[in-house]
């Protein structure tokens, strides 16, 4: 009955409404929860201090800012066209393809290709029992054909590729003079590097100690086996002879020190204002003034700088072509011609050595001296006493030998460093070498290119 | 003879659908472009309101494309407009909260003036019935003045009373129902009376039984008039929480047009579920307007 489906039709839109109604209810309730839900946990974390960066969203409608409009200088026809209007293109992509538009010249040059080929192979046909001849002209024929082919290639050219070949030529200077002030930078890095001049200077010490050291234990121990093998020691001789030879180093030294103490002063005043830390040395007396280990490493280093290395003679012959190879270039001082960094080398190297020797014999002498309290009292007391002396003597080894070693440890973490920028230093050399081979190349490209 | 009746039924249905495809397209429209993504929307129809708000930058097609089928059906404005914030659905419940109160009282008060212009005899009548039809026959914006006045006089400006009351008291529904409640034979107002029924009885018993098509059709007509108003919020309402979805609708950007479609589809539903429920009755309702009595 018509009545039965209406009414049903309307039972059936009642429990549509009320089920819409319901779900949008239970929606606005929930709506928040239900998208909680489905939002990415996340972490939290401590409270830090950091930069607010104020952004600000919209949303729009992308539109370029400016559009470039690709000119072409001669007129040539688009073959086909690889994107649409709408696409998102990157750099790189490929926009159209043009087709070659033949020129006269493309034309004689292929033209002269088939003719010179065509020959090449008759000649190849025609082989005559003269194969030399033959080969020769084969030869000729076929660098004939590479000439043709460049010749075809190198006539495509429009001024796009000078350009392009001028602006390449720009970037690679550009690149270059990059090259050259880091390769700069790197080089004073390496020369500034005081820990490793520290480290340098704490190894010669040390080294210095250890063999110091390992001496009184040698000597020790001879006095020991003297001792066993019957007999005392006999120090009076020893000491007198200890005491000349210190006496004569003095004198040495002095007379060095009278001579060079001038240059000397003008060498650390330069050194100085190189930007070394040294400490002065009081010149103004006539007493000789030691030089000490840190000043010794800043001298040396300054002079291992600036000195340019005298040239090997000649009668090295094979040899000496290779020293010169190892040497490097000295940079260059504005202050100090070369004379005077030579007269400060000599001075700088005579007044250390006559220095180390007094130090050496002074400390021969001063053992000497210690030791003659062992010759008196008997051979068992003397042999306690040198026993004693010996193990002071051994512990002293260890010590300077423990103390060497972290010395040298340091030194070639220094060295690791150093070598790590001699490395770099190396890397950017080849790589200014290759610019300038570029250069040279996208130079001669150009001149070809205008010749054209 | 054949031919031409033929003709002419034919001429008369390709007419018929092209009209009801002028009428259907934008509501299709809007369905179907309400599963689109944003993307697609704005490529779509960026120039329209690009143009609009006075842009001059060039977008990539210069013409609207109206797309019925999307590319990608996506579910993101629903997402949006159900899950993401409980926004839309306040809104929504503001529409249903001014709008069901003012159906059932309207019905409520309008059958009851009905009745009383059908059975009050006096001189004003004609008058007064007269007044209710020139009050019907003028646009809303003719009263909104006075109405704004008179709620601000009686302090209910802000609430939802101030739409709520003159919607209570609209003249139309009236009109209708005097109309149909005219048609109900006085002899048998007549016999009741003589039963001894009051006026209150006979009004339930025997009036609104009979005008029941009468009483949904004005139910629907009034629920969609006040479903889709807007100046009445805008002016009568200023708290932004009270307002309705159809305000809302009214000011979508550019940005958010996927958005509207997707509302408008929610929103036409209740509309829609009403209309189905009492179709037959709104249909009869209208058919006897001014037919002949019987």
């Amino acid at each position: 009955m018509e009545v039965k489906e209406k009414s049903k039709k309307r039972e059936l839109i009642k429990t549509i409404a009320i089920i819409f109604l319901a779900v949008l209810l239970v929606l606005t309730f929930f709506s928040n929860t239900i998208m909680n839900r489905s939002l990415p946990e996340v972490a939290t974390g401590m409270v830090s201090s950091g930069t607010i960066n104020a952004k600000i969203r919209g949303s729009g409608t992308v539109s370029a800012n400016e559009t470039y409009e690709v000119i072409l200088n001669q007129t040539r026809e688009v073959r086909s066209v690889c994107v649409k209007v709408g696409d998102t293109v990157s750099q790189g992509d490929l926009l159209f393809v043009l087709g070659d538009v033949e020129s006269q010249e493309l034309q004689d040059a292929q033209n002269q290709l088939q003719t010179l080929n065509i020959e090449y192979q008759k000649q190849l046909l025609n082989l005559s029992k003269e194969y030399a001849t033959s080969d020769l002209s084969i030869k000729t024929l076929q660098e004939d054909l590479q000439k043709a082919i460049q010749q075809r290639d190198a006539n495509v050219v429009t001024d796009a590729e000078i350009s392009y070949a001028k602006g390449d030529l720009a970037t690679a200077k550009n690149e270059l003079t990059q090259i050259g002030l880091m390769v700069d930078e790197l080089n004073a890095m390496l020369t500034d590097n005081e820990e490793y001049q520290e480290a340098q200077a704490a190894v010669t010490k040390w080294t210095q100690e250890v063999s110091s050291a390992e001496t009184a234990v040698e000597t020790y121990e001879k006095q020991l086996e003297k001792l066993q093998n019957g007999g005392s020691v006999d120090l009076d001789r020893q000491i007198a002879d200890a005491k000349t030879a210190l006496e004569k180093a003095k004198n040495t030294w002095r007379s060095e020190w009278l001579a060079y103490k001038s240059d000397l002063g003008a060498l650390i005043e330069a050194v100085r204002n190189d930007g070394y830390s040294v400490t002065s040395i009081n010149t103004g007396t006539d007493t000789p003034q030691e030089i000490s280990g840190n000043n010794q490493v800043y001298i040396e280093a300054f002079l291992t700088k600036y000195v340019s290395p005298t040239p090997p003679t000649t009668g090295g012959g094979t040899g000496g072509e290779e020293e010169a190879e190892v040497q490097t270039s000295a940079a260059v001082n504005s202050s100090l011609s070369q004379d005077e960094l030579q007269d400060y080398q000599t001075a700088y190297d005579a007044l250390l050595s006559a220095q180390n020797d007094v130090a050496s014999k002074q400390t021969a002498y001063d053992r000497l001296v210690d030791d003659q309290d062992i010759a008196t009292g008997s051979a068992s007391e003397q042999r306690r006493a040198i026993q004693r002396k010996l193990d002071e003597a051994e512990s002293e080894l260890r010590a300077a030998q423990r103390e060497l070693r972290d010395a040298e440890d340091a030194l070639e973490e220094a060295d690791g460093a150093n070598s790590a920028l001699k490395d770099q230093i190396k890397l950017y050399e080849a790589a200014k070498r290759e610019q300038d081979a570029r250069i040279e190349t996208l130079n001669n490209q150009i001149a070809t290119l205008e010749e054209k | 003879m054949r031919k031409n009746y033929y003709l002419g039924r034919g001429l008369l249905t390709l007419v018929a659908v092209f009209f009801a495809f002028a009428f259907l397209m934008p509501t299709v429209l809007t369905i179907s472009n309400s599963f689109m993504t944003q993307s697609e929307i704005s490529a779509n129809y960026g120039t329209v309101f690009s143009n609009a708000a006075g842009n001059t930058n060039t977008y990539i097609s210069d013409t609207v494309n109206l797309k019925f089928i999307p590319d990608k059906v996506s579910l993101s404005q629903y997402i949006t407009v159900l899950i993401k914030s409980p926004d839309y659905l306040l809104k929504f419940w503001n529409s249903v909260i001014l709008v069901v109160p003012i159906v059932l009282l309207q019905v409520g008060v309008a059958s009851i003036t009905a009745y009383s212009f059908t059975r009050w005899r006096g001189k004003l009548r004609s008058f007064l019935f007269f007044f209710y039809v020139i009050l019907m026959l003028m646009p809303y914006q003719v009263t909104l003045v006075p109405n704004y006045l008179v709620s601000d006089w009686l302090g209910i400006l802000n609430t939802r009373w101030a739409i709520i009351f003159p919607g209570m008291f609209a003249p139309f529904s009236v009109f209708l129902l005097t109309k149909f409640m005219r048609r109900i034979p006085a002899s048998l107002i007549e016999a009741a009376k003589l039963d001894g029924s009051s006026e209150w009885q006979i009004f339930k018993d025997i009036c609104l039984p009979q005008c029941r098509s009468a009483l949904y059709s004005i139910a629907i007509l009034v629920f969609i008039d006040y479903w889709n108003m807007v100046e009445q919020p805008l002016v009568l309402l200023q708290d932004a929480e009270k307002q309705p979805l159809s305000v809302y609708l009214s000011t979508i950007n550019a940005n958010e047009v996927g958005l509207a479609f997707a509302i408008a589809t929610i929103y036409m539903v209740p509309c829609l579920l009403l209309f189905l429920h009492g179709e037959d009755y709104l249909v009869e309702g209208i058919a006897h307007q001014g037919s002949v009595k019987g």
